[in-house]
């Protein structure tokens, strides 16, 4: 029986689905009123509900003042869209998160200019209101920091050195993982797939999830000890919950840069 | 399709103002969002609390446009505001501040804005 000439296609990388908790794109689920009736699909539309884009049961939310909304802006990165939080008083929510280990995934580009410190921007919070930050931050400003870390008490506590190189104001791949529960395997990854940008360096801080879970607050931009809030655009953002595999995380990274145009090291 | 929210206020209030500012927000925004909320940075000429002004920036519709300014023109919001309206490309547009009459049609910050005032955002923990 003779050969058939095959074409080998390559592999679509797809995101995992096993333990997605939440998965937010800017393509998809925005409405300008945080009931979700009215769709933002223009242009600078304001966003004030970004719903799952799987159906799941959470959706990001600004339920305050319509000046709070960030807007959509179309074809951002790779010819789609973003969300724009403007670094004044714009921020979103998502409720009723639980987590316990996790793995959190974030296509964004930070546009703040400022210093690298617990001072600079919060991009994501994991924590009960805007206005303090208990619980995981994961903070990033454009010209020097991407920091994790867990407050209690004084502002410093918990956080991890900054890299030594600037992150830039260019389009990247936050990668939060918090595979066991513990601080000592608490990693962040900025367009990496292997070496993590940071490593948790504190001992007994209190605070963290855990092994168990918790239902927290999951802010999109939050208010830093400063008053600043997140400056930056965000095109998706994916949370697994418990933490992914080394194999997974490496995998949904691929399909995120893949999906963005994000070149990863 | 261009979007209805096509202009951006930088909107700083004296604390002394700022339900009267809350309550015309409310009425003028649109119905089933907080607008009263709207106000929640403080501000201070040192950064120290308390908050001497509070501030908001954000999104208008024209119709929401022309009754702020209406208004405004006939002197009719409280003396305590300053409002620069931007465009969506962040340039100036019009203010009623005299001190930002010469950087009309030039990019304009809310930072820009504390800067006219001589205000700094009050922290928000110790």
């Amino acid at each position: 029986m003779p050969l058939v000439p095959q074409t080998l296609a390559p592999r679509a990388l797809e995101l995992p689905t096993a333990g997605r908790a939440l998965w937010l794109r800017a393509d998809a689920g925005l409405y300008q009123d945080a009931a979700g009736t009215l769709p933002a699909a223009a242009d600078n539309d304001p966003v004030a509900h970004w719903a799952d884009a799987a159906g799941g049961p959470l959706a990001a939310v600004q339920p305050g003042s319509s000046l709070k909304r960030p807007r959509l802006r179309l074809a951002q990165v790779a010819g789609r869209p973003a969300l724009r939080f403007d670094g004044v008083d714009d921020g979103l929510l998502v409720a009723g998160l639980t987590l316990s280990t996790f793995t959190l995934l974030a296509v964004a580009k930070p546009t703040y200019p400022g210093p690298g410190d617990f001072n600079s921007r919060v991009l994501l919070e994991h924590s009960a209101t805007f206005n303090d930050h208990p619980g995981h931050n994961l903070i990033v400003s454009r010209d020097a920091t991407l920091l994790h870390g867990v407050r209690r008490g004084a502002l410093a506590s918990g956080l991890t050195s900054p890299p030594p190189t600037p992150l830039g104001e260019s389009w990247c791949l936050l990668v939060h993982d918090y595979p066991d529960g513990t601080h000592a395997a608490h990693r962040l990854y900025r367009s990496r797939l292997v070496v993590p940008v940071s490593a948790e360096t504190f001992a007994g801080m209190s605070g963290d999830p855990g092994a168990s879970p918790v239902t927290d607050t999951l802010h999109l931009a939050a208010r830093n000890n400063t008053s600043l809030f997140a400056q930056l655009d965000l095109a998706e953002l994916v949370v697994y919950t418990p933490g992914l595999s080394t194999a997974a995380r490496v995998g949904a990274s691929r399909a995120l840069a893949a999906r963005y145009g994000v070149a990863l090291t | 399709m261009s979007t209805a929210w096509i202009h951006c206020y930088h909107l700083v209030v004296a604390a002394a103002d700022v339900a009267d500012v809350a309550d015309l927000c409310a009425a003028i925004g649109p119905a089933g969002l907080a607008e009263r909320d709207g106000l929640s940075l403080g501000l201070s000429p040192s950064g120290q609390s308390p908050a001497t002004h509070f501030a908001a920036s954000g999104q208008v519709t024209e119709p929401m446009r022309q009754v702020l300014e209406t208004l405004a023109d006939a002197g009719q919001i409280p003396a305590g505001v300053a409002w620069y309206r931007c465009d969506l490309e962040g340039r100036l547009v019009r203010a009623n501040r005299a001190t930002v009459a010469a950087r009309i049609g030039q990019p304009f910050t809310f930072d820009d804005a504390l800067a006219d005032l001589g205000l700094q955002r009050v922290a928000a923990l110790a």
